[in-house]
């Protein structure tokens, strides 16, 4: 009862947080156009143009690359059972920094680069989850390796800053901000193709309350721990792979709203999963809406906002949680 | 038939042993207390009854099945597992934590039915956790948490309940219910119980039969009377005692000698 009032009220802040993404932004409209624009979809003009080819497609991307990664974000905290685990543990961020980096480097743009940006999260995907099979993937194991893969991937990047034009430097760190300001043609139907993936998340909840316990409690409770472990950690690895390809290292969402939503759901993974979907997709178009109007006519990385806003939250979470919780 | 029957299992870590040779059987019924010193192997033979270790050499059959083979959820439907106290865990209701122990007995998809809501209810009321309920597991003192641990392994309805030291962390108060509350499942409901325990005198109290290990193997087993005496004891661990009988029930009772030098030691057991 009071979870299903949760889901609502989350939904609502969604819906809310479209509409405001829908309205305001870089460049102002009256609300009038906006509307009438949204629905006469083949209208032309400048409403028009705003409307279904800008706002709508990045709403529908910060929606979904926020969704993604507080989900994904839940299923690190769950299998490797650690509160400040995020969809960045296992280093994939790294690997798409560098990916990106040197599609900069290379004068590469637009869909190519991120294609790059994607293989660079593969191979460290890869790496981590490799290495970790070969200790039974255990969770310290997953841990380091993701540690230690994304230290290496970042001292590449600050070799290739050494010798790079601060140009290339400085357009790279924007990158690294993340950002949903010039998604390139493509994106859209690529985030399409993950969403699939994502609303599969909600089925795995009970193996996510299992795997939470404990491996042994999951053997002990019917569940192949380790299998269950593979998957979910190379789907929620695939998913953020793609949000880092598109959209840069946006911090701290899948950090915090796992964590925000807990608070008010609880533990059970059958509410969390879809609640801090809906929470992370309103929270981060939220933010992009925030990036494009604070400085207007300019821009701030959404990362930049995030992060404010999620460190800002941690503080207070972290100074009024009961030790037990935080542990 | 026996319920459960251990046979030749070696089983340990990364290729290193810590268990070898192991063979006893478990009959129906009844409560078989495993005890032995630290590093015995009792937990790691835990873990490979529970199936979280596959075996290096040997088998074990339930009910003439060997284990492997079995699918793990139909396993956990027959063999629940206590594991030894654990730090916190998240922050699930005790109502939502045990009801976990369902999930071997529903598909992924379908919800749970009255009949686990009654299971659920009955059990939590069975531990005197019915209070409790909505409570959060990861705010509870370690008795409290033990006995909702032991709630969910009681609402995957087993045949063997297997307790990896269930009163380390209890008082005298909880360990008695406890083991009480076990001694009553198995006697009315037909519940078989292996438990691993560090009191000598509860394992005396409360096993129809005990099993001894030592350096991962078995040292002796059978009865308490059997087994329970100052010579096996002291062989199996170094530790001079003297064993009686007690007044009241005829249970051998262990007496511990404090010793001049190592009268603080001995008091700390």
């Amino acid at each position: 009862m009071k979870q299903g009032l949760v889901f609502l009220f989350l939904l609502v802040f969604l819906l809310a947080s479209v509409a405001l993404g829908l309205f305001t932004g870089g460049m102002q409209l009256p609300p009038g156009e906006i509307l009438r624009a949204l629905f006469h979809s083949g209208s032309d003009g400048i409403a028009g143009t705003l409307v279904w080819e800008l706002r709508l497609p990045r709403i529908f991307m910060a929606g979904i690359v926020g969704a993604a990664l507080a989900a994904c974000g839940v299923v690190f905290q769950a299998i490797l059972r650690n509160p400040l685990a995020e969809p960045y543990t296992l280093g994939v961020s790294g690997g798409g920094s560098l990916g990106a980096v040197i599609a900069i480097l290379l004068g590469i743009s637009g869909f190519p680069m991120v294609l790059i940006c994607f293989a660079g999260c593969c191979l460290s995907i890869g790496t981590v989850l490799g290495a970790a099979s070969l200790k039974g993937f255990s969770n310290s194991m997953l841990i380091l390796a993701g540690i230690i893969m994304s230290f290496l991937f970042s001292s590449v990047v600050m070799f290739i800053f050494a010798v790079a034009s601060s140009r290339e430097v400085h357009s790279s760190i924007l990158w690294l901000m993340g950002s949903f300001s010039a998604p390139p043609a493509g994106s859209v139907k690529m985030l399409l193709m993950i969403l699939p993936v994502m609303l599969c998340l909600p089925f795995f909840s009970r193996d996510l309350n299992l795997l939470c316990l404990g491996e042994d409690e999951s053997y002990h409770l019917g569940l192949d721990a380790k299998r269950a472990k593979t998957y979910l950690l190379l789907g929620a690895s695939l998913i953020t792979g793609v949000c880092v390809a598109l959209s840069g290292i946006i911090a701290f969402v899948g950090l915090v709203i796992p964590h925000a939503v807990r608070g008010m759901t609880g533990a059970d993974h059958h509410t969390l999963v879809p609640c801090s979907m809906l929470a992370g997709g309103g929270f981060l178009i939220l933010s992009d809406t925030l990036s494009q109007i604070i400085i207007r006519p300019l821009e701030l990385p959404v990362g930049v906002i995030t992060g404010m806003a999620g460190g800002l939250f941690f503080v207070i979470y972290l100074l009024k949680a009961r030790p037990a919780e935080v542990s | 038939m026996d319920l459960l029957r251990v046979q030749h299992i070696t089983s340990g870590y990364e290729r290193r042993p810590v268990i070898r040779d192991i063979t006893f059987t478990v009959p129906f019924r009844g409560i078989m207390g495993i005890i032995g010193p630290n590093g015995a192997g009792k937990t790691t033979l835990f873990r490979t009854i529970g199936r979280v270790l596959k075996p290096m050499d040997g088998k074990i059959l339930y009910r003439g099945r060997d284990i492997a083979g079995i699918p793990r959820r139909e396993f956990a439907r027959k063999v629940a597992v206590i594991p030894q106290f654990r730090s916190a865990p998240p922050p699930f209701t005790v109502e939502e934590f045990v009801s976990l122990g369902r999930y071997p007995h529903r598909g992924r998809l379908s919800p749970f039915t009255r009949e686990d809501r009654g299971i659920i209810a009955e059990n939590l009321d069975l531990l005197g956790l019915k209070d409790f309920s909505d409570r959060k597991v990861n705010a509870l003192s370690g008795g409290e948490l033990q006995r909702v641990v032991l709630a969910q392994g009681l609402v995957q309805k087993p045949e063997l309940l297997l307790m990896d030291e269930p009163t380390a962390h209890l008082d005298i108060t909880h360990k008695i219910r406890v083991l009480d509350l076990v001694g009553s499942l198995s006697k009315q409901a037909g519940l078989t119980v292996l438990i691993i325990l560090h009191d000598l005198n509860l394992a005396g109290a409360y096993c129809d039969r005990v099993l001894i290990m030592k350096g991962g193997e078995v040292h002796s087993s059978g009865t308490p009377d059997s087994v329970l005496t100052q010579e096996t004891i002291e062989e199996a661990y170094h530790t001079p005692v003297r064993v009686g009988k007690d007044p009241l029930t005829a249970k051998p009772h262990i007496y511990f000698l404090p010793q001049a030098g190592t009268a603080m030691d001995a008091a700390g057991e």
